[in-house]
């Protein structure tokens, strides 16, 4: 048997596809990008495969394309650490972690709300 | 239903007959879950930047309330979940886009307590602007909530069209740049939240002051009364109604609570014992506002509940428990079935979001009503 501690791991990390011009959204197969079930789903499947975390991507504007509104990818997306709380009461040991711009945060904020999301989530917080 | 901590009493915390992990996940989960048995309309999770006062004997700390309220959604199914969220310090398009989250994750269950922040200490926490008076606070908070309704009408429900023929995911004519250009705010939107499950999720008003009740006759749909008289609570009601017809509101989009502090025992005398017990471990606030407190019996909270509602001064109740968790099961077990018994409570949910336990509709887009 293997001693885990002599050989080097690596780590995995699952990205929800999300506000991306890589998603798929053409597919019968792909679901909604928004629904809370998406995020339940992928999440649960990334700890079901042993993944270090789960990661949400940020971006605070919907893409432009001269004067209007890119309307060929995915677009919208609910709130990143909102998602990671909630997803905290249906995962167990999954790592959740966040882009969140410092540009549009006060850092009292951010501060405060990574803290209560690693405290919601026992120690899960990224 | 408020959720604050280890319970409303400054001592709540002291009162404990078990260990408990107060910032811990599962224990507000606990606390939400037994209210959800109660058949409660919402759950209200109490905040403030800052630690509360911290006198003699007193507990601080706190998490933040939306996360709290996001933590809970998935493990409860019919409760509403209202958190407070100030707009002193926060941007309205951060506050709408968190409540629209929030109501994506309950499936339609949130709402938002409004409230402002009024120290110099919660200002230093930031260190972008001094506290201001009340009414530049009100000002602010009116605007910030316009700006979330617009935000939250920003995208038309079916601005998601997935056209595979034509390659577009979006018909971005059903996107709307709010240019909104105010006092305090110049937001230009759209938010990057599409429109939730409730579309406007109910917005909640503490009265604490002639203006917070402007704020909440012209943007709320749930005022929360603090005051002990019933007269007084029934004119405030009808101060609110008036104001909020004056705004232009349909009377019955408005709804009336009365905030009651509650501390139940066996007998009346135990009840004031354990009062007394409290009181002794720190004295609560003297400058807090004089609300309703009822300090004694199951059934005697249940005659007071019922009296106040039949003489019309209140549509409901938000109750603060004195302590959790130990104060929820006898409003749960008590309480409730009295009024149950009265036909003067639900004995099971009819609705799944918290403006059907309202009766109030998924209200029309703004500006879908403009298209020509």
């Amino acid at each position: 048997m293997t001693d885990t501690r002599l050989v080097k791991q690596i780590h995995l990390a699952a990205h929800f596809p999300g506000v991306n011009n890589t998603t798929v959204w053409s597919d019968p197969e792909s679901g909604s990008q928004t629904d809370f079930s998406s995020f339940v789903h992928l999440a649960r499947t990334a700890e079901r495969g042993k993944f270090d975390f789960f990661f949400l991507a940020e971006g605070l504007r919907l893409r432009e394309h001269r004067g209007h509104i890119f309307d060929l990818d995915v677009v919208g997306r609910p709130d990143s650490l909102t998602v990671l709380a909630a997803l905290a009461a249906v995962t167990d040991r999954i790592g959740l972690a966040a882009t969140l711009n410092t540009t549009f945060n006060e850092p009292y904020e951010l501060a405060r709300q990574f803290a209560s999301l690693d405290l919601l989530s026992g120690g899960r917080a990224t | 239903m408020s959720i604050d901590g280890a319970g409303r009493h400054p001592a709540a915390w002291r009162a404990a007959t078990e260990p408990i992990d107060w910032f811990g996940g599962d224990y507000s989960v606990r606390l939400a879950q037994e209210a959800e048995r109660g058949c409660f309309d919402f759950a209200v999770f109490e905040d403030a930047f800052g630690r509360p006062p911290m006198g003699a004997g007193q507990r601080g700390g706190r998490l933040d309330a939306l996360l709290v309220a996001a933590r809970v959604a998935p493990v409860t199914s019919r409760i509403g979940l209202i958190p407070v969220v100030t707009t002193t310090h926060t941007e309205p398009f951060h506050v709408s886009k968190n409540i629209a989250s929030l109501d994506f994750v309950s499936l339609g269950r949130a709402g938002w307590k409004l409230a402002v922040s009024t120290s110099e200490e919660d200002a230093d926490r930031f260190g972008r602007k001094h506290a201001a008076p009340l009414g530049e606070l009100y000002a602010e908070a009116s605007e910030a909530a316009d700006v979330v309704a617009r935000l939250w009408d920003s995208w038309e429900d079916d601005a998601v069209i997935r056209d595979v023929a034509t390659g577009r995911y979006l018909d971005r004519d059903k996107l709307h740049y709010v240019d909104f250009e105010g006092r305090f705010f110049r937001v230009r939107g759209p938010s990057i939240t599409p429109r939730s499950p409730q579309a406007q999720p109910p917005v909640a008003v503490a009265i604490a002051s002639d203006e917070a009740l402007a704020v909440a006759a012209e943007r709320a749909n749930l005022a929360f009364l603090l005051t002990a008289d019933v007269d007084d609570a029934r004119r405030q009601r009808e101060r609110i109604l008036e104001a909020a017809a004056a705004a232009g509101r349909a009377a019955d989009d408005v709804a009336v609570l009365a905030t009651v502090d509650v501390l139940l025992a066996a007998d009346e005398g135990a009840a004031r014992d354990e009062r007394a017990r409290l009181d002794a471990l720190a004295v609560p606030d003297a400058s807090a506002v004089d609300t309703l407190e009822v300090v004694a019996t199951p059934p005697m909270l249940a005659a007071v509940l019922e009296e106040w509602f039949r003489s019309g001064a209140v549509d409901g109740f938000v109750l603060r428990p004195a302590v959790l968790p130990r104060g929820l099961s006898p409003l749960v077990d008590e309480v409730v079935p009295r009024l149950q018994d009265r036909g003067l409570f639900r004995r099971s949910y009819g609705a799944s979001t918290l403006r059907g336990h309202f009766g109030w509709g998924r209200p029309v887009n703004r500006y879908a009503e403009a298209r020509p």
